[in-house]
């Protein structure tokens, strides 16, 4: 394989990488988004926690990666469940314009909260050593870390699309979604489902969070900094989406990773050309829903 | 006496500040039927929905077998006993029609594999989305997914609207089945004579409050009594007697 193709093929797989960690932050949020209309905007904010739990884990109790990453996901879905019990509550019913004012004001104390605990320096997960190195995959050479993170969070995004297209959990949530009041109707607890899939979409935003660090490393303002690229994915795929946000993460991630190497010094805004286009084009997003 | 199935009593609700229903009051016993009657925008499906939770309740009581509903949200409404075959049909589009009946499944004598046996089209189309059905398709979809949740009293919101004369037919033969089989339910329809047919009791609503109270038989004896609140002639070749 000539010198080009090698770079290019690492480029993308690169970008691959990215986009399944934006998928995996994202897609708790398309949900919140497309199927509970709630906007949040501290949604990212979860992610952040999530890599502050597995810091404290790491630095605190000695473990690993792997070993911090269950703390993470349990501690962010008790904080989140915590906050959708309390807060959220109350914003489910309101118009948009106040729940973005208090989500925003929400991440904003995400972020304060988190400095004063963590201090404003920027982390980064060590990763473990049979995850250093580079593999070489068909003649191009890869990080092994970024190779593990394509397969888990494959794996994940296998797990959610059968957890929402094969159970009777994915069948409530999907009628909960098409028609929430007939949902009600039909004797589902659209409350609780809403509830339980804003918990797990938190926590899946954590898995992004520390799994995700080296890319995006933690720090106090993660919770801001991100929040864009996030709500980029869910508009470009389509709220309510999961396939959608799949989709668009993975074409984010690579065109991003592509534009920063040919136009290094503004190749940041070559994505958002992308999107434009994609949006002015489908307004609803690649695969919205009907 | 038995305990009655439903009691309503000065029921007001509507939408926002807007009464749209006022001072209803009626009771149903276990297995009855109901026609509830009425010009259009009379309050016949605001009646419906106030039942299931689904409008703004101003004032008044509900209690089915006794336990009083009207604070429940809807979901409870269900599990209390109450089923609802909307107007709009309600279908989930992105649910296979098994998949339609299943998320609403409720212990009872009313399975799947009941109702797919009960309505042969949706068994060949099991696996077809929801948005793939043809609008009979649906309101059998509709009226079976009710079922499932094996209700107490049925509720059918104009069932046979829109509907192509020979699926009124077949839709007709399984609301007389169910009633056959002891199923109670209340019936809106804009096919008069269809519903004094198939219910044993109607209401008849004007301008929300209920101007008529009584056995069908009598409103088919009196075809007079129709024109004047619903403004159709009841046409007796075409009225099956319940």
């Amino acid at each position: 394989m000539s010198d080009i193709l090698q770079t290019w093929a690492a480029l993308t797989f690169n970008g691959i990488s990215f986009g399944m960690i934006l998928f995996l932050i994202s897609s708790g949020l398309t949900v919140t988004l497309g199927v509970m209309r709630l906007v949040n905007l501290a949604h990212c904010g979860f992610a952040m926690i999530g890599g502050y739990f597995a810091m404290a884990a790491v630095d605190y109790l000695g473990f690993g990666l792997l070993a911090s990453l269950p703390v993470a996901i349990v501690g962010t879905m008790i904080v989140a469940a915590v906050i959708e019990r309390t807060l959220f509550r109350w914003v489910y019913g309101v118009t948009e314009l106040s729940q973005i004012l208090m989500t925003i004001g929400l991440a904003f104390v995400m972020v304060a909260l988190c400095n004063i605990i963590f201090g404003p320096l920027l982390h980064a997960l060590p990763i473990p050593g049979w995850l250093t190195g580079n593999l070489d995959v068909a003649g191009v050479v890869v990080s092994t870390y970024r190779c593990f993170l394509i397969v888990v969070a494959g794996l994940i995004a296998i797990g959610i699309w059968y957890v929402v297209e094969g159970t009777d959990f994915g069948a409530r949530l999907r009628a909960s979604v098409d028609n929430p009041r007939m949902a009600r109707c039909a004797g589902i607890n659209v409350r609780r489902i809403f509830s339980f899939t804003f918990t797990v979409g938190c926590g899946l935003a954590a898995v992004g969070g520390v799994l995700g660090s080296q890319m995006l490393p933690i720090e106090p303002f993660y919770a801001l900094n991100y929040l864009i690229l996030v709500l980029i994915v869910v508009a470009t795929g389509g709220l309510g989406s999961l396939k959608g946000s799949f989709t668009a993460a993975l074409i984010i991630g690579v065109i991003d990773t592509w534009g920063r190497y040919i136009l290094p010094s503004g190749g940041g805004f070559v994505m958002y050309a992308i999107v434009l286009v994609v949006l002015l084009a489908r307004p609803q997003g690649l695969f919205a829903r009907a | 006496m038995a305990e009655p199935l439903l009691e309503v009593a000065g029921v007001r609700a509507g939408y926002g500040d807007a009464v749209v229903i006022d001072d209803i009051g009626f009771s149903l016993g276990q297995g009855e039927s109901l026609a509830v009657l009425g010009r259009n925008g009379m309050g016949k499906t605001t009646l419906i929905l106030t039942l299931m939770g689904a409008t703004r309740l101003m004032g008044g009581q509900m209690s089915l077998r006794g336990t009083r509903f009207e604070r429940l949200p809807s979901n409870r409404r269900v599990a209390l006993g109450l089923g609802w075959a909307p107007q709009e049909r309600g279908i989930f589009a992105s649910l296979t029609v098994e998949e339609n009946l299943l998320v609403a499944a409720r212990p009872g004598p009313w399975n799947a594999t009941r109702l797919l046996d009960m309505f042969p089209s949706l068994a060949q189309r099991r696996r077809n989305f929801g948005n793939q059905l043809s609008g009979g398709e649906q309101q059998m979809l509709a009226i079976a997914r009710a079922l499932m949740t094996n209700p107490a009293l049925l509720l059918l919101d104009e069932p046979l609207e829109g509907l192509a004369p020979i699926i009124i037919e077949e839709l007709t033969a399984t609301i007389r089945r169910l009633a056959d089989e002891g199923v109670g339910f209340i019936l809106v329809e804009q096919h008069t004579q269809l519903a004094l047919g198939l219910a044993r009791r109607t209401i008849i609503l004007e301008r929300g409050r209920i101007v008529f109270e009584g056995d069908s038989r009598g409103l088919i004896d009196d075809p007079a009594l129709l024109v004047r609140f619903v403004g159709l002639r009841g046409e007796r070749s075409l009225i099956t007697q319940p």
